[in-house]
C-alpha cells in the first residue's frame, strides 16, 4: 500500500520542481525579485464606489488593474 | 481619487473609470515619473476611457499623465461630460492623449476645460471635440497635434439640442485648425480670435441674428475642400459682423431661400424685419459661386448697413463683388 501511494506523490513533486523551479539553486521568483512579479501582482480594482483613496506607486511595473466600470463618487 | 506620481494603471477589456458628481480625479506626475493610464493590451479601443461625469471639482487635474488605447464602446479617451446639467471640469497640462479609437478629448456643451497646456494629442480620430456654444473651453497654442485621423479640433455646430446662443464665446487660437460641421448661430458676442483657421464642413454656415455681434480678426475661413460653394457663407438677418484682415474662400452658397441661387453670396444680408450691419475691411474673398456680398433689401426692416472699408479684395464668382437684390 505504501508503495502505491509513494510513487504518484514523488512524480508530482518532481514535475512541480521542473515546472516552477522549486529548488534551492533555481531562479528567484516574485516577490523575492520584484522584476519577476507577473502582471497579476498588481492590485485588481473591481469596485470603487463611495470612497476616496490614494493610488500609490508601490511596484516597479503595473500598480493597478481596473476590471470593469469603476465609479468614484466621493472625496473626503 | 488621488493618483501618485509614477503610478501605472492598466485597464482590462472595455473597462473604464468614471468620476461622479461628488468625486474628483487628481493625477499629478512629474517629467521622470508620469502617471500612465493604459490598456492591458496596447490596442486602440481596448478599454473605454476616463469619464468625468458631472464632477465640477477644481481638483480634477491631469498633469504629466499619459492616457492611451481607449475608445471601447464609442467612448472618447477622456470625456468631460455634462451629466444632466452638472457640467464637469478638467485642467490638464504636460499630458499626452494618444491612440484612441475615437476622439482624444470630448468636452460637452456646458462642461469646463480650464486649460490644456503643453499637451500632446496624437493617434486618435479628432484630437479634441467641442461644441460651438461652449464658452468654457480655454485652449491655447502650446499643445501639439499629430497623426490624428482628422487633425482638427471638431467644432460641433447647431444641432437638435443647440440653438442661437446669447452668451459670449471666443474661439481661441489653439495652433490647429477648427473643423465646423453645421451652423454657428450667433445671438450674442461671438469672437474668432487672431490666427484661427476655420475649416468649414459641407453646407456649414455662420448665422447672425438678433443681438448677434460677430467679430473675426486675422482669421482664415476655408472649405474642407477647395470648391466654390462648398460651405454656405455668413448669413445676417440682424446684428453686427465686424470682419477685419480675414481670408475667406470656398463658400458663397448662402441664400435666404433655397431657390434664390442667383443671389447667393459669401455674405448674405436680409432685412426681413431688422437691419443687419456688416463692417468689413482688409479682407480677401475668393473661389465663391456668385457674389461676395449679397444684400436683400426688400424685407420689412431698414436697409442693411454695409460698410466696405479699405483693403478688401473680393473676387466674385458668376456675380458681383457687392450686389443689392430685390
Amino acid at each position: 500500500m505504501k508503495q502505491q501511494i509513494f510513487f504518484p506523490a514523488l512524480s508530482v513533486l518532481l514535475t512541480a520542481s521542473l515546472l516552477f523551479g522549486i529548488t534551492s539553486c533555481g531562479p528567484k521568483t516574485c516577490p523575492e525579485d520584484p522584476s519577476k512579479c507577473p502582471l497579476n501582482e498588481a492590485e485588481v480594482i473591481t469596485e470603487f464606489i463611495n470612497t476616496n483613496r490614494m493610488l500609490t506607486n508601490n511596484l516597479t511595473g503595473v500598480d493597478y488593474i481596473i476590471e470593469g466600470d469603476i465609479e468614484v463618487s466621493a472625496d473626503f | 481619487m488621488t493618483i501618485e506620481k509614477g503610478v501605472e494603471i492598466q485597464f482590462k477589456n472595455c473597462a473604464s473609470l468614471t468620476i461622479k458628481e461628488n468625486g474628483s480625479l487628481n493625477a499629478v506626475g512629474t517629467t521622470s515619473m508620469p502617471v500612465l493610464f493604459t490598456g492591458v493590451e496596447k490596442t486602440e479601443g481596448y478599454w473605454k476611457g476616463i469619464f468625468l461625469s458631472g464632477s465640477n471639482s477644481t481638483n480634477n487635474i491631469l498633469k504629466y499623465c499619459t492616457v492611451e488605447y481607449g475608445g471601447c464602446s464609442d467612448y472618447d479617451m477622456i470625456i468631460v461630460g455634462d451629466n444632466g446639467g452638472n457640467p464637469a471640469r478638467l485642467n490638464m497640462d504636460n499630458s499626452t492623449i494618444r491612440n484612441c479609437k475615437n476622439n482624444g478629448l470630448y468636452v460637452a456643451r456646458n462642461a469646463y476645460l480650464d486649460a490644456a497646456t503643453n499637451c500632446t494629442f496624437s493617434g486618435s480620430d479628432y484630437p479634441i471635440f467641442i461644441h460651438f456654444e461652449n464658452p468654457n473651453v480655454k485652449l491655447d497654442n502650446t499643445s501639439t497635434y499629430s497623426n490624428n485621423a482628422n487633425n482638427y479640433i471638431f467644432l460641433q455646430g447647431y444641432g437638435p439640442a443647440s440653438g442661437t446662443i446669447s452668451i459670449s464665446v471666443t474661439i481661441r487660437n489653439a495652433g490647429i485648425p477648427y473643423y465646423l460641421e453645421g451652423a454657428i448661430n450667433v445671438g450674442g458676442n461671438y469672437t474668432i480670435s487672431t490666427g484661427v483657421t476655420m475649416v468649414m464642413g459641407p453646407n456649414s454656415s455662420i448665422d447672425i441674428s438678433e443681438n448677434g455681434n460677430f467679430t473675426a480678426t486675422n482669421a482664415i475661413f476655408k472649405g474642407k475642400e477647395a470648391t466654390a460653394g462648398y460651405w454656405k457663407g455668413i448669413f445676417m438677418s440682424d446684428g453686427v459682423a465686424t470682419i477685419n484682415g480675414c481670408t475667406m474662400s470656398d463658400g458663397g452658397a448662402m441664400v435666404s431661400i433655397s431657390d434664390d441661387v442667383a443671389n447667393a453670396g459669401m455674405f448674405y444680408l436680409w432685412n426681413y424685419w431688422a437691419q443687419p450691419d456688416l463692417r468689413i475691411s482688409n479682407t480677401t474673398i475668393s473661389n465663391i459661386t456668385k457674389h461676395g456680398i449679397s444684400v436683400n433689401d426688400a424685407g420689412g426692416g431698414s436697409v442693411p448697413t454695409v460698410s466696405i472699408n479699405t483693403g478688401n479684395n473680393i473676387t466674385p464668382g458668376a456675380g458681383g463683388a457687392v450686389v443689392h437684390s430685390f
